[in-house]
């Protein structure tokens, strides 16, 4: 993920790639704009995560 | 004696005792009431009226030959459509579980039944208790009872709109990012989220097994501890179970507060986000009440909210998605809009996000136990606005995330929110109070004084 906003005009392979690896291209091809919805709230709660170690206890 | 529809499930109960009360007398009151505003207020999805008099009966049988069974003995209540109940439809509001009937009672509604409560039937719920509030669904949304066109709140709709209005003095809900607390925010009353552990998730539609945690809900603190008396115990087969010793949460909710130490959390509502006015000033009142019964207020700073938030987002997010993972790639448009793109969104969640989630909750955990060295509860906002009309799409959009009750789902703290005001518009405002893991008993008995401080607990809507 670019952590950029997809949306319906700008489709690319890679996110197509993200959502044939989900299984859900049947899916996406009823309700694309619930689909990149999705992207956008991953992308989004993801984003909010704050940096943190993981390398250590 | 007060209207039956307005007693509480402890007036109910000592009604019973002193033979002034009998459960076919009120079950029928509350039936009639339930007739005549569920076609507005659509708290149920299913109420079972044959079923219920029967248990009815049976109680009354029971209780008037001395053998009570305890406090719920013959108390009626109302189950979220996320519970199996044995011989109920579990729809879960979604058109994928309309032809699901239940052959086992979830754990706590076996409790309850041992405990001798009539279950009057099932509860409206966002779709899986995370989509909603939605139009596109089997069952129509509940309406506050405060007014009928604003949102009463969820996931556990109809529990707070059906308490709120008189229908049944308590209900059980779900809890996995404010479930319980928002609408009992929303609609006046009390709901407390347990610590994560305390109570059986066995027979609950699951959304986030670290984050799902099921409530109690009231018209006051007494039933709020009453019916978790009722429910909270280990279960083996729910792996988040918990063997605790914690007994007796009803017993004895008094409480001195001189001496106790209160955190107040200013800057989820002052800096994190920006609390409507109003809830201002009422969060403000709260922290004046209990200076008054003789706490030290202190400010305690946690975790940005927009930082929990993510966590419990993520969290959610991945361990839903297996759950739904096969019926959204095969029958996604049997679901309501809303829960498909929420439920999808942890399709594109990575294993590195679960992880550095997990990673964050445990130092958020270390923080508020860390806090509660300091102090022995916390005071924080609730929802940090009152309820918006349920058919502004936009506006529910916006005041989604203007709440703080997600921190305390990441961290498993057990949180109550009680009802701090009315607004200017007439609509509830609130508050939510925190405590140490497992002191369920104090988050309880911190709400009873603060019930007994103020007259917003003997308030009811306009219906």
């Amino acid at each position: 993920m670019t952590g950029n906003t997809p949306d319906t005009q700008g489709t690319d392979e890679f996110l197509l790639g993200l959502i044939r690896a989900a299984g859900l291209e049947k899916t996406f091809a009823e309700f694309p704009a619930d689909v990149f919805a999705a992207i956008r709230g991953a992308t989004q709660e993801r984003d909010k995560l704050p940096a943190c170690r993981v390398d250590s206890a | 004696m007060t209207e039956l529809h307005w007693l509480t499930a402890s007036d109910i109960a000592a009604a019973y005792a002193a033979r002034k009360l009998s459960p076919v007398e009120l079950l029928e009151a509350l039936l009639a009431r339930i007739a005549k505003l569920d076609p507005t207020l659509h708290a149920f999805t299913q109420l079972d009226a044959d079923f219920a008099m029967d248990a009815a009966r049976l109680a009354e049988h029971e209780l008037f030959a001395g053998r009570s069974r305890g406090r719920l003995h013959g108390v009626p209540i109302g189950i979220k459509d996320i519970f199996d109940v044995a011989g109920l439809r579990t729809t879960c509001n979604s058109k994928l579980m309309l032809d699901h009937v239940a052959t086992h009672d979830a754990h706590v509604v076996a409790r309850l039944r041992a405990a001798g409560a009539i279950i009057l039937g099932k509860l409206g719920t966002h779709e899986f208790a995370i989509g909603g509030p939605s139009f596109d669904l089997p069952f129509p949304p509940p309406r506050n009872p405060w007014n009928p066109d604003h949102h009463p709140g969820g996931s556990s709709s109809g529990s707070g709109a059906g308490i709120a209005a008189g229908l049944f003095p308590i209900a059980l809900g779900s809890d996995s990012g404010g479930s319980v607390r928002h609408p009992a925010s929303a609609c006046g009353i009390m709901g407390l989220k347990p610590t994560y552990g305390l109570v059986s998730r066995t027979g609950v539609a699951p959304l986030s097994f670290t984050m799902d945690h099921v409530g109690p809900m009231a018209r006051s603190a007494a039933d709020v501890a009453l019916l978790l008396c009722a429910i909270a115990g280990h279960d083996s087969r729910d792996p988040g179970s918990v063997a605790s010793d914690q007994k007796g949460f009803g017993d004895d909710l008094s409480l001195d507060m001189r001496g106790m130490r209160v955190g107040f959390v200013r800057h989820f509502h002052e800096q994190d986000l920006t609390a409507d006015p109003e809830v201002h000033a009422a969060l403000e009142r709260v922290a004046e009440t209990f200076a008054a019964e003789g706490a030290t207020i202190s400010t305690v700073v946690l975790p940005p909210l927009n930082e929990f938030a993510g966590v419990c987002r993520v969290i959610l997010g991945a361990e839903v998605w297996p759950i739904h993972a096969e019926r959204l790639r095969s029958r996604a448009g049997d679901y309501g809009q809303l829960s498909r793109q929420r439920l999808m969104a942890g399709a594109f969640l990575s294993a590195d996000d679960y992880l550095r989630a997990q990673k964050r909750r445990s130092e958020m955990i270390a923080a508020v136990d860390e806090a509660f060295r300091r102090v022995d509860i916390l005071l924080t906002a609730s929802a940090l606005a009152p309820p918006c009309r349920i058919e502004d799409a936009d506006m529910l959009a916006a005041t989604h995330q203007l709440q703080a009750w997600t921190p305390f789902n990441v961290t498993g703290h057990p949180a109550v929110s009680v009802m701090a005001g009315v607004s200017r518009s007439g609509l509830p405002l609130s508050a939510q109070l925190v405590a140490p893991a497992f002191r369920d008993s104090l988050v309880l008995k911190s709400a009873a004084v603060y019930e007994r401080s103020i007259e917003w607990h003997s308030l009811r809507p306009p219906v």
